[in-house]
């Protein structure tokens, strides 16, 4: 339980970091940059309540607006990401629920649950990222745009990601 | 009462999330405007901080493009010495001495962060209030105008770039004098969009783009940039001219922040009397 929490803060500082100082300087086509920092959500244990996801969620979506003088963007976006994600897991699990002390990865959910939670997730997020970021100017054309290129984009790293999960002993 | 309680138990999540996200628009609407962006000093120390440490080790990276530039700028300094200018005794031209009429002091900062993610974009220089920024100092590189301050903290300050649609750059085209309004409309970062050209104005492809100098935050002629292309507005009859900007705002590394000695006066004067 512990080192579980442990695992998680670490993850949380990681994937900021990343997040900050990498993928917030990368912009693939002018405009278009993925955000990493879902992972800190989507990798939680499954077991984790809709309290501490949701709260997380506000937290993480506030430091990251601190850093990237967005105040209430992704606070908003992360926020809701929060809030969905134990309502997407319960939508997407087998019929018998989740086996005991499973992890939401690749490896124990098998990639075609795995891709349709994060799916669902990331595009909920980034729509509203977008909307609200649209508001400030921009064309319905060029968030629709945003929005699917930035979902792809963030998917593609998650799937990434993935690849460096292992199996737990 | 029992029955409200119940609900409250079983739907706490809905309505807690319902305020965390009322939270965060109320942070959104308030921070995310031009004159309301709030004085986070301590935020900003703390970022800043952040950004300083990998300023630092990027900035090798990139030196030998960081020299060129030094090189460049330093030509154009040596053609603006004393003996670059033609000494005339001539009594109908007299050669004014422009050290007398210092208006503008430039103050050299570093980017240390520059983001580029969403419509309204900033970035934080490496100097604050210690070395004398303040607040709607304009920011130049040597290429053309970077953005205006927004907000100081001791060490650092942030800067709304051009690339904000919150941000309008009064302008006017070099070769006519006529005014117009330069925004950003997000969908390239090396162009902007230039309007309330009115139509009858002859405009050409490759037409420099200045700034005004009427707010007192810039100087007058300083480069925008030149123009790409342009269509007529129907309903208005006005122009709409879209911008190559001439600072590559996204790459900007060493810049400028302009300090008008006389703003105070042009503020008094624009202000009407109460």
């Amino acid at each position: 339980m512990t080192s579980e929490i442990i695992q998680n803060i670490l993850r949380w500082i990681l994937l900021m970091a990343i997040q900050i100082l990498v993928f917030n300087n990368i912009y693939i086509g002018g405009v278009y940059n993925p955000f990493i920092y879902v992972l800190i959500i989507l990798s939680l244990p499954i077991e984790a309540s809709a309290l501490v996801t949701l709260l997380i969620g506000f937290f993480t979506g506030f430091i990251l607006d601190v850093f990237s003088h967005t105040y209430g963007l992704h606070t908003m976006a992360f926020t809701l990401f929060g809030f969905l994600r134990p309502i997407v897991l319960r939508l997407v699990a087998p019929r018998d629920g989740y086996a005991f002390g499973s992890n939401a990865n690749v490896l124990d959910m098998q990639l075609g649950r795995y891709s349709a939670y994060a799916l669902l997730l990331i595009f909920s997020h980034h729509l509203l990222l977008f909307v609200l970021e649209g508001f400030s100017g921009g064309s319905v054309g060029s968030i629709t745009m945003k929005v699917l290129v930035n979902t792809f984009l963030t998917f593609i790293v998650v799937l990434v990601s993935q690849s460096f999960t292992r199996k737990r002993a | 009462m029992h029955k409200l309680l119940q609900v409250l138990e079983k739907y706490y999540i809905v309505f807690l999330f319902l305020l965390l996200e009322l939270i965060g628009f109320s942070l959104l609407v308030k921070y995310n405007t031009y004159h309301q962006i709030a004085y986070l000093s301590w935020v900003n120390d703390i970022t800043g901080g952040v950004y300083q440490k990998v300023s630092d080790i990027t900035e090798h990276v990139r030196l030998e493009e960081v020299n060129k530039e030094l090189a460049r700028e330093n030509a154009i300094l040596r053609q603006r010495l004393e003996e670059s200018y033609l000494k005339s005794n001539n009594s109908f031209n007299p050669w004014i001495d422009t050290t007398y009429h210092q208006n503008y002091l430039y103050r050299t900062a570093e980017v240390i962060n520059n983001q580029l993610s969403s419509p309204n974009n900033f970035m934080m220089l490496n100097q604050g209030s210690l070395a004398g920024i303040k607040k709607e100092m304009g920011v130049v590189n040597d290429y053309g105008i970077v953005g205006i301050v927004t907000d100081v903290s001791k060490h650092y300050s942030v800067v709304m770039s051009i690339l904000n649609t919150d941000l309008n750059v009064g302008v006017r085209l070099k070769r006519t004098n006529f005014f117009g309004i330069l925004s950003w409309d997000t969908e390239n970062p090396d162009q902007a969009i230039l309007n309330n050209i009115q139509g009858f104005v002859k405009i050409h492809k490759g037409d420099t783009i200045e700034t005004i100098g009427a707010s007192g935050i810039f100087p007058q002629g300083i480069m925008v940039g030149t123009i790409d292309s342009f269509t007529t507005n129907g309903e208005t009859n006005n122009w709409e001219i879209r911008v190559n900007l001439s600072a590559k705002v996204q790459q900007a590394k060493h810049v400028y922040v302009l300090e008008n000695i006389f703003v105070e006066e042009i503020i008094e004067l624009t202000t009407p009397e109460e």
